[in-house]
């Protein structure tokens, strides 16, 4: 398959990764997206019709238990890392706008 | 003063040497080749004589706090533990304190072992020169102007340097074993899911492993026994007996069967490399083991498989840091979404946004298919190799590395280059087994290689009895490298 990396795909990538980009790095990763691109495309000349996707090759399987209620982090303890909250909430800007404003 | 970690557990175990007297020995080394090399990224002194001074009351009391009482040991930078920062070396969480511990840091402390630094890593472990630390660069303790491999580097030039402490890593495409070969010391990645990934910020979940990094296969295995076995907290440990790791290492190996793949000795891989893997081929030969030719066809495509499949898992695994849960956050957004954006593009450094920004294409809508789906059906292919060819042999053996520590800075420039180290090691997660990296030799400059021993899934036992027969044997893994802490005679 052969894909044109341009900044609008570039755009869309760092969108989806949530990930603001400044123009030099843009540029570095259109560069970065050609070579991954040319160093995997080796993978297309394996013939895998047939072969069955492994997303994990150990010999798990399915790990279930009784659900019952155990103690877990208590909430200020699961806190203490994030860089704004107010027990028992993490803090986050306005995400629903007021009742005036909501026309826009 | 102490030699190995079975000096340190039995002089205290026979109250010859306190564990106060053990962890200011450790943090002495330590504090000593740190300056030189960076590879400690903090020192918990008080924490550590804290902790051994409350052992040596219970050992005065005639209590036993376990088969590890008093042993110092250090945890690298993406591992959980309640005291010190866990901050993966990346701005993000760079003063990230965890609220809880990983299973096998905890196994460690509640056989007695002291946690006393925490060691530098690449920056959520991608990287294999651990020159992608936010914190600071560490050198190889062989040749200073080099790196020590990665990511797990600060641990392989901390273990290299010092003795009688164990070092945790972590291993996703050869974060343990690379450094280890690059500095010289003996790392196992165990077999997926025989130790707990709780409290391994997860990088790839399904290739991360929990490994040591020691001086021999016989410290490994005691590690390893410490730390292995089911765990709830994490549903892909694997519930299969913990076997006596040190004493099933100990046993010889005459009339067991290693495989020598020309696919894992690619043209890239120097003549020195060659040779010295090549000679250590023929101790094993000498020490009873057959040995034969084998065919791992797929292997070649085992590194771009695995830049498409670790790139995806990490894009979706580091979607935690967020600017809202942990770490850095952004001073002004005006909303969510600004804030997530702001928050991650200010805290991740360049090579971890390359790899969320490549995993997140490859999930994405007209790309998954041709790309991620490719990347896991090349998986299964490998990983069908190497049970084909380990049900003719026990073991695989091969170069860790295809080349020896390389100059800091030589290899930033393009992150291809860097890739391309790991076309040795990548295989061993992408099929889940167990694999091994032991000295076996120095280059004409004076720097470390290594062998890389590759078992069946569960028998993490049997690359370390390989690797144990070869150390008993010759004396590669007992010299010393130029920065070191007890006095040893460096070869540079």
């Amino acid at each position: 398959m052969s894909i044109e990396v341009t900044d609008e795909l570039v755009e869309k990538i760092a969108v989806l990764s949530r990930l603001d980009l400044t123009r030099e790095e843009i540029d570095g990763f259109k560069e970065h997206f050609e070579k991954v691109l040319q160093y995997v495309g080796e993978l297309q000349e394996l013939d895998t019709e047939g072969v069955d996707p492994s997303l994990f090759t150990s010999e798990a399987s399915n790990v279930l238990r009784p659900d019952e209620g155990a103690p877990s982090l208590p909430n200020e303890v699961a806190l203490r890392p994030s860089p704004d909250s107010e027990p028992p909430y993490f803090l986050v800007p306005r995400i629903i706008e007021d009742a005036e404003s909501s026309e826009s | 003063m102490t030699k190995s970690v079975f000096d340190t557990r039995d002089s205290i175990r026979a109250g010859e040497l306190t564990a106060t007297a053990a962890a200011e020995d450790a943090l002495r080394q330590v504090e000593q080749v740190n300056p030189q090399l960076d590879a400690a990224t903090e020192i918990l002194r008080e924490e550590a004589l804290a902790q051994a001074a409350e052992l040596d009351r219970r050992l005065e009391s005639g209590e036993d706090p376990g088969p590890l009482a008093g042993v110092p040991f250090t945890v690298k930078s993406n591992i959980c533990t309640l005291y010190g920062r866990t901050s993966a070396a990346s701005r993000i969480i760079e003063n990230h304190v965890s609220p809880y511990e990983a299973t096998a840091v905890r196994r460690l402390r509640e056989a007695g072992a002291v946690c006393v630094a925490k060691t530098n890593l690449d920056e959520f472990g991608m990287g294999s020169s651990t020159e992608n630390s936010s914190i600071k660069i560490t050198k190889n303790p062989w040749k200073t102007t080099h790196v020590p491999g990665g990511s797990s580097g600060g641990a392989a030039a901390l273990c290299s340097a010092t003795r009688g402490m164990l070092h945790l890593g972590s291993d996703t495409g050869g974060s343990i074993r690379q450094p280890a070969a690059y500095c010289g010391v003996t790392g196992l990645k165990p077999t997926y899911g025989r130790v707990s990934r709780y409290g391994l910020l997860a990088f790839a979940s399904s290739l991360d492993q929990i490994g040591p990094l020691q001086h021999s296969a016989l410290e490994c295995a005691l590690v390893l026994e410490a730390m292995a076995g089911v765990d709830e907290m994490d549903c892909t440990s694997r519930n299969v007996e913990v076997k006596d790791y040190v004493e099933s290492a100990s046993r010889d190996i005459s009339g067991m069967r290693l495989g020598i793949a020309p696919e894992l000795f690619p043209e890239g891989v120097g003549s020195e490399v060659r040779e010295r893997v090549e000679q250590a081929i023929e101790v094993l030969r000498g020490l009873g083991a057959e040995v034969k030719e084998i065919s791992l066809p797929n292997a070649r495509y085992a590194n771009p498989a695995y830049v498409l499949v670790s790139a995806a898992e990490a894009s979706s695994n580091l979607a935690r840091y967020d600017g809202v849960h942990f770490g850095h956050r952004t001073k002004e957004a005006e909303d969510l979404t600004a804030l997530y954006k702001s928050s991650r593009a200010e805290g991740f450094g360049p090579e971890v946004k390359r790899r969320i920004m490549i995993g997140s294409f490859v999930l994405s809508s007209g790309y998954y298919d041709a790309f991620y789906l490719k990347a896991l059906k090349v998986r299964k292919l490998i990983r069908q190799d190497f049970e084909t060819a380990l049900g003719e042999v026990d073991a695989v053996v091969c170069p860790t590395s295809p080349i020896t520590a390389f100059p800091i800075g030589e290899r930033m420039d393009d992150p291809m280059k860097l890739y391309a180290v790991d076309v040795l090691t990548v295989p061993a997660n992408l099929a889940s087994l167990p694999a091994l990296s032991l000295p076996c030799g120095l280059s004409g400059d004076g720097l470390p290689i290594g062998m890389q021993l590759y078992g069946r899934a569960m028998e993490d036992d049997v690359v370390l009895r390989i690797a144990n027969a070869f150390q008993s044997e010759t004396e590669h893994h007992l010299q010393a490298p130029a920065v070191n802490a007890w006095g040893g005679e460096g070869e540079a």
